[in-house]
């Protein structure tokens, strides 16, 4: 195996990975998701004992568990890249779907958590701190869809063999959004259900 | 197959075991009786750690031109250290 090739297999050591465009819609999302953050931290900095009460009623296990597949999923489809790049397409598209397989496993987990709060009686206006739990959690929820239908589509187009060493700005591309995807979880979950 | 491709790859795998390992000390940190503020801190600087990580290794943005570094990990920053500073 070629050790030297880069996570990235980018050949120009500055150069983006993936497309450009893609990009300037990755910073977009981070601007709103990062509005979105400031957003809680001020409200639940005049309020903590709303915030705290909801919080108390957030169990950690799903949460976490969650976290770890969005997490496997960033590295199946690092490693989808790198797969490409040495050019093992089968290993590469196996990769993918298994990325698309972790996202499944968070959406069903997520949509049990969804239930259980509606079953609950919470909804969006039963305070300032479920308004923004549910408000913020399903936001990144679509994203998640989002992300497994982008890099789902990519490993349907792999099955022709186009990505291949020095063509992978399409898989890259993939790749950046579901790594933005986890990026955001990563402070939801610290913010929301760790830090109470 | 998928386990032998990970083998192949070992920056993926090691970034995805330190990734692992900061998530399970989050959720301990949890249950562990700290004050408000503390475990803020502590949660989203561990946030801020996996942060640095996703975007160094999983994004590739270490070999991306310097705006683009510098942005994500401008905003990565921003958001971790007003959040922590909220709690104070």
């Amino acid at each position: 195996m070629n050790q030297s090739v880069t996570l990235s297999a980018s050949t120009n050591p500055r150069e983006v990975p993936g497309d450009l465009a893609m990009w300037f819609f990755i910073l977009a999302e981070l601007l709103v998701f990062g509005v979105f953050f400031l957003a809680y931290g001020y409200a639940r900095a005049h309020d903590p004992a709303t915030f705290a009460a909801g919080q108390r009623q957030l169990a950690l296990g799903v949460p976490t568990v969650n976290t770890l597949l969005l997490i496997a999923g960033s590295a199946s489809v690092a490693a989808a890249v790198r797969a490409f790049a040495l050019d093992r397409q089968r290993t590469a598209r196996r990769l993918l779907w298994l990325t698309v397989a972790l996202g499944m496993g968070f959406v069903v987990l997520k949509c049990g958590e969804f239930a259980g709060k509606l079953a609950a009686g919470i909804t969006l206006s039963s305070d300032t701190f479920w308004m923004f739990y549910l408000s913020l959690t399903f936001f990144h929820f679509l994203h998640v869809i989002l992300g497994m239908v982008i890099v789902g589509a990519v490993a349907v187009y792999a099955r022709d063999g186009r990505y291949r060493p020095g063509q992978l700005a399409g898989v890259e591309t993939a790749a950046a959004y579901w790594h933005m995807v986890d990026l955001v979880w990563v402070v939801l979950f610290a913010l929301v259900y760790v830090a109470r | 197959m998928t386990m032998n491709a990970l083998r192949d790859f070992p920056t993926v795998w090691r970034v995805w075991l330190w990734l692992t390992a900061l998530t399970l000390l989050a959720a301990f940190l949890a249950d562990a009786h700290l004050t408000p503020g503390h475990l803020a801190l502590a949660a989203l600087s561990v946030a801020w750690l996996k942060g640095l990580a996703i975007v160094e290794h999983y994004m590739a943005l270490r070999h991306a031109p310097a705006w683009l570094r510098l942005t994500v990990h401008g905003w990565l920053a921003l958001v971790s250290a007003v959040l922590i500073f909220s709690f104070l």
